[in-house]
């Protein structure tokens, strides 16, 4: 068996503010081309295990090495040339509201355009080729000239997806991408995501709320409680016992088709 | 678990943080407006025993009833002393308007035995924290007026030479003054920091958990939402914060009355004789709008424009010179690190001081300087302009959404192309409004500024005040607020547009 993608050893993260420990000794392993889904109770720790793997937070101690780069000891140039690879998808989509979808899937690609041209605005020719066909993927080409903020949340989140295409990433962090949506945009986005996984041979981490959504679209699926690792096991082994040791013991299972 | 290693850096920065007085910001601000209202009303109450002294005795209006100057010190601690009190009492404006509230560990209201004695140990805490900030700020002032000394060609060897006697030839007194400047700053710091270890000895905790005082009484601050209580809230009218706000708008109304010397009496009285003025005043002679004044050698239209073209250039200009300022003036721009926050806080400053000085204020400076002109009109609003702009600039970047920066730092962005499609496209629609904005206000300062010789339409209207000629006068002021209304209409239709 191939080396894994991406090693997690040891990982803790204690904010200063507050004494909080939001992530307590994690170590975890990730395969070429697995949907791996984090689940968990808000604030356990799923974002900030998500972001100090392409270190928009730093954790206060252990490795996370990808495809055997210390991600953790990089610095400035070395440390953008991984984020490029890391494709990153958020919650609350993270678009500039008032430039238009175009301009927010270019801002993809600012990893491996030339730096000066960017700075006014230019972008090479091949770049905003591929954003079109980016757009054309998730079948935004109509509304390439809108400002995002015209959009609803799930055209938000595909320009987010787009953008996130512009990277060629190896991998993919989605950040509770469809929390924010209705149930039946949840899905069609999940869709792309899946279909980057499966087309493009993407690796995702994904974190999410809903156990349904978990169970269809995960490889796997890692649950994190109070910034510990709780369970790790394929989806089908989550029964209502494992359930409850991850909610709590007043949890109800809510279904999302 | 392995643990990165940490930097020296790191590792002071740490030691520097446990070394600070952890003062919880929002109690310390609450005191200090507090403290504030207390003294501003002593100062009434000061103001008031002066006046009716004045009026039982019938003595002159410059008569001052002799205090003695240790009153102030006893005013200050008295004021103190009723803050704290006011405070764990009751329910104080500071308090209120932060939102905080006492409360015992299971956020119920105190009861008054602990209240009273955390009133006590509060007071004492805060007594050796005013006390402590006063010895260390003291030294500073004492060095202050030393390089005041200096500058001024003055004072320098006064300190040393009142204090042991004439030292022999003037590098010996110099020595002696650094020397004792440094020892007073040394005292002070020494001080300053034996009351904080004396603090932490005799309550010891954890750095950054509850303040000794709540620790004491087993109590604690929270906000005020967060304490259940039982029943309903008092009315307004029966809080100590609401008859304390009455009694500071009531005595403040009063006080400020006496001082504005506001005399109805005059203003009945005078009015009828200065009948000619008035009638004057709303006949405005329109006659040097298109014809040149002989004296000025100019037309009123030329002063208008003058006027706004001043305006317009101090506005781009300001414009110009606030844009880059305001980055290093946002917190979430440069306070990454220990030069990030000297960098914030000198332009922070400069922003502050450059608005508190009014524009008017500035101009007469830089006249006299660069003679009398609209140059010196247009750079004392620049300056002010580029405070006024950089710090609304700096608060719009604070004020950003953070999740396209992080999404453009996770794409692989450098520093610069996070600035420029994270930060850049969310802001410049809130800069142009502002900057229009500015531009209004600039119009109706540079026709202040004209007066004391910045040129432009005020040249007019001080030339025709001095010269009593009325009609022209007013002709002016119809002018200029015809100016302003359009300008106000149409930078005001713009911001609704863009923002």
């Amino acid at each position: 068996m191939a080396a894994p993608q991406l090693v997690i050893e040891h990982v803790t993260k204690v904010y200063e503010r507050g004494d909080v420990h939001a992530l307590r000794d994690v170590s975890l392993t990730v395969n070429k081309g697995e949907f791996l889904v984090l689940i968990g109770l808000s604030g356990s720790g799923k974002s900030t295990l998500l972001r100090c793997i392409n270190r928009l937070i730093e954790p206060t101690s252990g490795r996370i090495l990808l495809d055997g780069v210390d991600v953790t000891e990089a610095k400035g140039a070395e440390l953008r040339r991984i984020r490029r690879k890391i494709g990153m998808v958020f919650q609350h989509f993270n678009l500039v509201k008032r430039s238009s979808v175009l301009r927010n899937v270019l801002a993809g690609r600012l990893g491996y355009a030339p730096p000066g041209p960017t700075l006014i605005g230019r972008f090479p020719r091949e770049d905003v080729d591929r954003a079109h066909r980016s757009l054309e993927t998730v079948g935004l080409s109509e509304k390439m000239y809108t400002r995002a903020d015209q959009l609803s949340g799930g055209q938000q989140q595909r320009v987010g997806i787009a953008r996130a295409l512009m990277q060629e990433p190896e991998l993919i962090l989605a950040d509770e991408p469809v929390s924010a949506l209705d149930p039946a945009t949840a899905n069609s986005i999940l869709q792309y995501l899946e279909q980057m996984n499966h087309e493009r041979g993407a690796t995702v981490i994904c974190a999410l709320h809903f156990l349904s959504l978990a169970r269809r679209y995960g490889t796997r699926i890692i649950a994190l409680k109070d910034g510990a690792v709780v369970f790790e096991g394929l989806p089908r082994e989550i029964d209502n016992v494992r359930f409850k040791e991850i909610y709590g013991e007043d949890a109800e299972e809510v279904e999302v088709r | 678990m392995t643990r990165r290693p940490r930097s020296l850096s790191t590792r002071l920065a740490a030691a520097w943080t446990a070394l600070r007085f952890r003062l919880p910001k929002d109690r310390a601000a609450a005191l200090a407006a507090d403290w504030g209202l207390l003294i501003l009303l002593s100062y009434c109450t000061y103001y008031l025993i002066n006046h009716w002294y004045r009026a039982l005795n019938n003595v002159s209006p410059v008569y001052r009833v002799p205090f003695p100057n240790y009153a102030y010190v006893v005013a200050a601690a008295a004021t103190l002393f009723l803050a704290v009190f006011w405070e764990n009492l009751g329910t104080s404006i500071g308090w209120k308007s932060i939102g905080l509230d006492h409360a015992d560990r299971a956020s119920r209201p105190l009861r008054f035995l602990p209240r009273a004695a955390h009133f006590v140990l509060d007071l004492a805490s805060w007594s050796l924290t005013a006390l402590g900030a006063a010895l260390a700020l003291a030294p500073l002032a004492g060095l202050g007026t030393l390089l005041y000394g200096v500058i001024s060609g003055s004072g320098l060897m006064v300190v040393p030479s009142v204090m042991l006697g004439p030292l022999g030839p003037w590098y010996v007194t110099l020595g002696w003054t650094i020397v004792l400047g440094l020892a007073l700053v040394a005292m002070g710091y020494v001080s300053w920091w034996a009351a904080r270890a004396l603090l932490s000895w005799l309550w010891p905790g954890r750095r950054g958990a509850t303040p000794w005082a709540d620790r004491a009484v087993r109590s604690q601050v929270c906000k005020a939402a967060d304490v259940v209580r039982s029943g309903p809230p008092r009315p307004w009218w029966r809080t100590s914060w609401g008859l304390m706000t009455l009694l500071l708008v009531g005595v403040g109304v009063y006080v400020g009355w006496l001082t504005a010397q506001v005399n109805l009496a005059t203003l009945i009285r005078r009015a009828s004789s200065t009948g000619d003025y008035w009638q004057k005043l709303v006949t405005p002679d329109f006659k040097y709008f298109l014809v040149p004044e002989p004296d000025l050698h100019d037309t009123m239209l030329n002063g208008i424009i003058q006027t706004i073209f001043m305006a317009l250039l101090a506005t781009l200009l300001g414009f110009v010179f606030a844009l880059p300022l305001s980055f290093l003036g946002a917190r979430n721009m440069v306070t990454k690190n220990r030069l990030g926050w000297g960098v914030y806080t000198v332009t922070r400053a400069f922003f502050n001081i450059g608005r508190s000085i009014e524009p008017f204020v500035m101009a007469v400076l830089f006249a006299t300087t660069l003679g009398y002109g609209p140059f010196a009109g247009c750079l004392a609003l620049l300056v002010h302009t580029v405070a006024a702009l950089g710090k609304l600039y700096s608060e719009q970047i604070e004020a950003i959404d953070p999740g396209p920066v992080e999404a453009i730092t996770a794409c692989g962005g450098g520093r610069t192309q996070i600035l420029r499609y994270g930060v850049v496209p969310q802001v410049v629609p809130p800069f142009l409004a502002f900057t229009l904005y500015r531009w209004d206000i600039n119009v109706r300062m540079a026709t202040i500024i004209g007066m004391v010789g910045g040129g432009g339409i005020g040249r007019f209207f001080n030339y025709f005040k001095n010269e009593l000629r009325w009609h022209e006068v007013g002709a002016v002021i119809v002018i200029i607020a015809i100016v302003v209304w359009i300008m106000d209409y149409i930078s005001g239709r713009v911001r609704e547009r863009i923002t």
